[in-house]
């Protein structure tokens, strides 16, 4: 993204602008939730259920680890009120992450508020805070928007047409996304060395929770990030001048 | 109403509300600046987090190749502030490297 460093709320930009730019970031969350909600849209095949389910969970859900777990989990015939509670401790990262959007939205009006909310994922708000400086809502929304339809889409075409891409380069598609986490994270260390340490910190209290019963991989992720956060927050109040806008 | 869509509505309420709830009651003009600091630096952590330890079986099964592609993610985004290049050039990558070995 050549116009990464570029403030987005420039008083010469119009909502065109915002949204081609939304275009442009959403192009690799698109290429790669395309391939895993492929993978999602057959499993959903193969456990005897049908398109409608399929396509259900990814539009009305949308969040992808969750939906994994969950279909998995009703295979093995465990009931759906611990499937929900499975849910709402898997995603309840996206709680800490819409409240960091929060603090760098264009204040947005109120029915505007639940699309923006609704389109909150790992991968689109990594993309969206990527950006400099207040980001506007059309911009946002269109990331979130593509990544949906890609989502959704992805999905009905897994369960109807099955792997018609090779397993090799559907593997590789949904590598993509980490290579998409990858390549937000090192501009910015580059920018800010100090960055590095607040990303291995969370990575490594992420991996070491995951195996501290009761909490499990379910909330490691959320407690490694607030803890990592907290403790920089504290510890590197000098990274401040290069962060803020 | 059938069990599934009964369960996707469910799971879609629990999935929904955290992520509506800061929206509606975070603003970003007040704010203490402690508090946005904390909040600007939970990207980092978040992507911290996506890459270890998920990202280093991306590629399920075959670790040494997921942690090549990351490498090379990694190289290309130090050097070309480019998330297309980045995905693309890794992306065949590991397609290549999954191909061979």
């Amino acid at each position: 993204m050549m116009m990464e460093s570029q403030e987005l709320t420039k008083t010469d930009k119009h909502l065109i602008d915002y949204i081609i730019m939304g275009f442009k970031d959403a192009f690799p969350i698109m290429l790669g939730y395309f391939s895993v909600a492929m993978a999602f849209g057959l499993l959903v095949k193969s456990a005897n259920l049908y398109l409608t389910d399929a396509v259900m969970f990814s539009t009305i859900v949308f969040a992808g680890a969750s939906q994994f777990m969950a279909l998995n989990m009703l295979i093995a015939g465990i009931s759906p009120l611990s499937i929900v509670a499975a849910t709402f401790l898997v995603n309840f990262r996206h709680f800490i992450m819409s409240a960091s959007l929060g603090s760098r939205l264009v204040t947005p009006r109120w029915w505007q508020i639940p699309f923006i909310a609704f389109g909150v994922t790992d991968e689109t708000f990594s993309v969206v805070m990527a950006r400099e400086g207040r980001l506007p809502v059309g911009y946002v929304f269109t990331v979130s928007l593509l990544s949906y339809i890609s989502w959704g889409s992805g999905t009905a075409a897994g369960f109807l047409l099955g792997t018609f891409i090779p397993d090799a380069l559907g593997g590789s598609l949904g590598m993509g996304l980490y290579v998409l986490f990858m390549s937000l994270l090192v501009p910015e260390i580059r920018k800010a060395p100090q960055i590095i340490w607040i990303a291995l910190t969370a990575g490594i209290l992420n991996t070491a929770l995951s195996y501290v019963p009761l909490i499990g991989s379910s909330w490691s992720l959320v407690l490694g990030v607030i803890i990592s956060s907290l403790i920089f927050t504290f510890l590197m109040p000098s990274l401040q001048e290069v962060v803020s806008e | 109403m059938n069990n599934i869509l009964m369960l996707v509505l469910l799971m879609a309420a629990v999935t929904f509300i955290p992520r509506l709830l800061p929206l509606v009651f975070v603003k970003a003009d007040r704010l203490p600046a402690k508090f946005k600091l904390f909040l600007s630096y939970i990207p980092y952590a978040v992507l911290g987090g996506l890459i270890i330890p998920d990202g280093l079986s991306g590629i399920p099964g075959s670790p040494w190749i997921s942690v090549t592609v990351l490498a090379i993610a990694a190289v290309v985004s130090w050097y070309k502030n480019s998330v297309i290049m980045a995905f693309v050039i890794s992306v065949l990558a590991a397609w290549g490297l999954q191909t061979i070995f």
